[in-house]
């Protein structure tokens, strides 16, 4: 069965530079979907050619089954949410709303019955007749948002939305847009190289390098279950290290590594070829800390408080850099900067990676 | 930068002095009684009356106007396309070329383009006259209509028009309702440019005309030759004012349109 | 949606692009560019009495083609001393003109440049509005300043700081002093677009590092002025060049330039090959710098 939003083989290249090479992807009716990455990973040229203001170098991008990749971006059931909002600067809100309705030759009556149905959900029925200029930041993004909205798209695109807007308004409206995206039932795919916001919004992620997708998973699949170290870095922190020989023990691998200083364990899989060259990788939370015990050696080299965590950089004995928090439980911190410790982890929370 | 200093003062005061000078000299000895420069005659409007019962002058007057007005147009609509063309359109074959033509004029010696055009409309056996003029000054003000108006296009956000392609307007549409009304004091400028240039030009004409036409610098000009005339002062401040009335209007024009634009809904 | 729908909604596009680029790029070919090779074959022609009066550059001699290309235009403009002379002298001009209005302009800009916004914009209105007044008439009201019997002399005389008139009119000099004259905006406004659109950090950062005052105008702005610099003398060298109005006026018989000689060939003379012959080694003249400045395209910010 085809997906909602199928892209085949999509690729761009402005003479011989391929900001998108060759993405297969399939986004499923009523999904949050979010395209991650860093600038230059070509999300954003992706997003204006699923909107139609790019034309690929090759591919196609089907919506429901049928073709779009030819049709011209003012006549695809989609509609796009700007970074700057692009508010029209002469036309007042309500206007600015009743834009898209008035290209598709609506009646009056129905337009403004649209119109103050999503104002309404919007909170935005008090402002209908101020200019643009006269609004706050927030206010513009959700007129800029139910301007989108009120043509009731197949899709509508998001592209990094949230930059704009300060930290607190920032995940308030990510919450937002989570209720209401459930509320309206619709599909959204938003772009975004904030990973935190991502992880956030999302039923999928789809992490993007230099023009290609590198894993696609809801957030949990992607943050516990990376393939690569790329990813495994790019969402949240974590530790790495280089695995040698692998001695298998029942369900537990004892990885002995140079670069930890010691031996690891790691729960057995077959997916990683282990005569070949792979590596570990540890989430900093899950990192124990104890003065004494088993594990890595090595003393602690910096102590951070944030508030809400502990955050300790440990230098091994092998050199290396290893990296662990605790959760703020309003003790005293036990240890401290100079401290002797042992590091050590289950072997559940070791994860295996080939590249 | 921090209040201007003494130095800065002076040069712009020396240099301001130094461009109205000689306008400043002009308009005076217009309402000069007396025929010589170095006599005050008393305030006279004699040779304003003079200029205006000299038929010749009106009529060169008349060509002038109509050919600034139309070639204005002319070069400020081609002017618009170019803008569009070379401002959005990212990469197309012969954009460097077209590059080229659209800033080469602009520094080109007037002599070149003159005798360039004229044989070319000799060879295509077009008859010379106004519509030549016309055709010449379109070419030659062309050049400084784009700047203008590419300048003030870069700046317009192109998700403006972005949005409204979006929300199921077609390109041209879009451009038209989105881009075009914040354009507005950009194209006055550009026209107002365009029409002086050609309103002044004598080289270009001069090369480009044909029996029976004549346009008012090409008159003026003769009369220099003649022997310097006192009418020609009479004519150069009704010149000037309307050019001073046409920049003043213009200004206020499109400060009322952007005002218009804004309330309108 | 069918698919002819969606394949002519996207020809259409191709089609309104190709016509929007195809205006103005015809407009060009046909009224500045293709001209130009006309002026070249012309220049290869013969004068001869009547419209047009040059020779076609083919004739038919039966079944022969007969190609008759005249190099005898050339080889006078390149080995007669008048206009070896003309041409030279143009190129004089221009350039002593381009230093004067640069030493002139510079201080003008930079010093509107450092007034506040406000009175800038004032400012820049007052240099632009003699611009918009006719140039011609501007240059026939120096004739009236300059003359034996003019204002500058009735003033002078006047204060008794000269005894006879000074003979300005019809000499090099009042050619120097109109062209710098009618020039100078050209060469202000680039420069001034360029220091007003400075990084003022920069200079910020140059005095936090130990820079004077003049240490860092010198060593920061005027480096980075030099585009705005480059512009303005391009945008008054190349037309100098070729300049007829104010020698024609202003100017005497000791100083013949080209712009002036390519007028009299034509109508004086009425000989339209040698009058395309001159311009074409005027162009020739001119490529270099008119290349060297394209790659950085002048702006008139008028």
């Amino acid at each position: 069965m085809q997906s909602y939003i199928s892209i085949e083989n999509l690729a761009k290249s402005y003479g011989v530079v391929h900001a998108v090479n060759n993405i297969n992807l399939g986004i499923e009716k009523g999904e949050f979907f979010s395209l991650l990455g860093p600038s230059g990973c070509g999300k954003s040229t992706l997003l204006r050619m699923i909107a139609g203001f790019e034309t690929p170098t090759s591919g196609v991008i089907r919506l429901e089954g049928t073709d779009v990749t030819d049709v011209p971006a003012h006549r695809r059931p989609t509609n796009m949410m700007f970074q700057s909002y692009a508010l029209f600067p002469h036309l007042t809100v309500g206007k600015n709303i009743a834009f898209g309705l008035q290209q598709d030759g609506l009646d009056k009556i129905e337009i403004k019955k649209r119109i103050d149905d999503v104002a309404e959900k919007l909170q935005l029925t008090a402002l209908l007749d101020r200019k643009p200029a006269q609004l706050s930041g927030g206010q513009r993004q959700r007129v800029a948002l139910a301007r989108a909205l009120v043509k009731r798209p197949k899709v509508l695109l998001l592209d990094e939305p949230l930059g704009a807007l300060d930290k607190n308004l920032r995940t308030e409206t990510q919450l937002e847009l989570v209720r209401l995206q459930r509320e309206l039932g619709l599909t959204f795919i938003i772009v975004t190289h904030d990973q935190h916001e991502a992880m956030t919004v999302s039923t999928r992620i789809a992490i993007m390098k230099q023009g290609q997708v590198l894993q696609v998973g809801s957030p949990a699949n992607v943050y516990e279950a990376p393939h690569s170290r790329y990813v495994a870095k790019f969402l949240g922190e974590t530790n790495v290290f280089a695995g040698g020989r692998a001695e298998r023990n029942g369900d537990t691998l004892q990885i002995d590594s140079n670069e930890a200083g010691g031996q690891v364990r790691a729960t057995f899989t077959d997916r990683v070829a282990l005569d070949a060259p792979f590596w570990v990788s540890v989430r900093p939370e899950r990192v124990a800390l104890a003065t004494s015990g088993t594990g890595l050696e090595g003393t602690v080299e910096q102590l951070t408080y944030t508030g809400v965590e502990r955050h300790y950089r440990v230098r091994l004995n092998s050199g290396a850099i290893l990296d662990a928090r605790r959760v703020n439980l309003g003790a005293e911190s036990d240890l401290g900067v100079g401290d002797r410790v042992f590091a050590s982890w289950p072997p559940q929370a070791s994860r295996l990676l080939a590249e | 930068m921090t209040k201007p200093s003494l130095f800065n003062r002076l040069s712009i005061l020396f240099g301001l002095a130094f461009f109205y000078l000689p306008i400043v000299v002009l308009v005076i000895y217009s309402f000069n009684g007396s025929k010589l420069v170095t006599v005050w005659g008393g305030f006279s409007t004699q040779w304003y009356a003079a200029v205006l019962n000299n038929p010749s002058i009106i009529e060169g007057a008349k060509v002038s106007f109509l050919v600034a007005a139309v070639s204005a147009t002319a070069a400020t609509v081609l002017g618009i396309l170019a803008a569009i063309v070379m401002v959005r359109l990212r990469r197309f074959r012969g954009r460097a070329l077209l590059n080229g033509m659209l800033l080469a004029p602009m520094v080109m010696p007037e002599v070149v383009m003159a005798v360039s055009m004229l044989l070319m409309f000799v060879t295509l056996g077009i008859d010379r006259g106004p519509l030549t003029i016309t055709l010449a000054h379109t070419t030659f003000t062309l050049c400084f209509a784009t700047v203008v108006l590419q300048s003030r296009l870069v700046e317009l956000d192109p998700s403006l028009e972005e949005a409204a392609r979006d929300l199921g307007c077609p390109p041209a549409k879009a451009f038209v309702h989105v881009a075009l009304p914040n354009m507005i004091p950009a194209i006055v400028s550009a026209w107002l440019l365009s029409f002086t240039l050609s309103l002044d030009d004598l080289v270009i004409s001069s090369f480009t005309t044909g029996p029976g036409a004549s346009t008012l610098p090409m008159k003026i000009y003769s009369q220099i030759k003649f022997g310097v005339t006192p009418e020609i002062n009479a004519i150069s401040t009704i010149i000037l004012g309307i050019v001073v009335l046409g920049l003043v209007a213009a200004q206020l024009l499109s400060r009322r349109t952007e005002q218009r634009a804004g309330a309108a809904a | 949606m069918s698919a002819e729908l969606i394949s002519s909604a996207r020809m259409g596009d191709r089609w309104g692009k190709r016509l929007l680029i195809g205006i103005p790029y015809a407009w060009l070919l046909v009224l500045f560019l293709a001209p130009f090779a006309l002026v070249a074959a012309i220049s290869l022609s013969t004068v001869r009495l009547g419209m047009p009066p040059f020779e076609p550059l083919t004739a038919w001699d039966g079944s022969i083609l007969n190609l008759r290309l005249n190099f005898e235009n050339f080889l006078y403009v390149l080995t007669d001393d008048t206009y070896l002379l003309a041409y030279l002298t143009s190129l004089k001009v221009a350039a002593i003109s381009t230093a004067v209005m640069l030493l002139i302009a510079y201080p003008l800009a930079y010093g509107i440049a450092s007034c506040a916004p406000s009175s800038r914009s004032l400012l820049v209105f007052l240099v632009i509005v003699p611009f918009w007044s006719s140039m011609l008439i501007r240059v026939y009201s120096w004739m009236s300043i300059l003359r034996n019997d003019g204002l500058l002399n009735a003033l002078l005389l006047k204060l008794g700081l000269i005894s006879e008139p000074l003979r300005i009119l019809n000499t090099e000099t009042a050619i120097y002093i109109g062209i710098v004259y009618t020039y100078l905006p050209f060469m202000v406004l680039p420069i001034y677009s360029n220091l007003v659109s400075a990084d003022r950090t920069l200079i910020e950062a140059a005095r936090d590092l130990g820079c004077s005052r003049i240490s860092a105008f010198w060593r920061v702005t005027f480096p980075l002025s030099w585009p705005g610099v480059a512009a303005g003398c391009a945008l008054v060298f190349i037309p100098v060049v070729g300049e007829f109005v104010i020698p024609d006026l202003l100017g005497g018989a000791d100083t013949q330039m080209i712009g002036r000689a390519i007028w009299l060939e034509f109508f004086n003379n009425r000989d339209w090959p040698m009058a395309a012959a001159v311009t074409i080694v005027l162009l020739a003249l001119l490529v270099v710098p008119i290349v060297f400045f394209q790659s950085r395209p002048p702006r008139a910010g008028a």
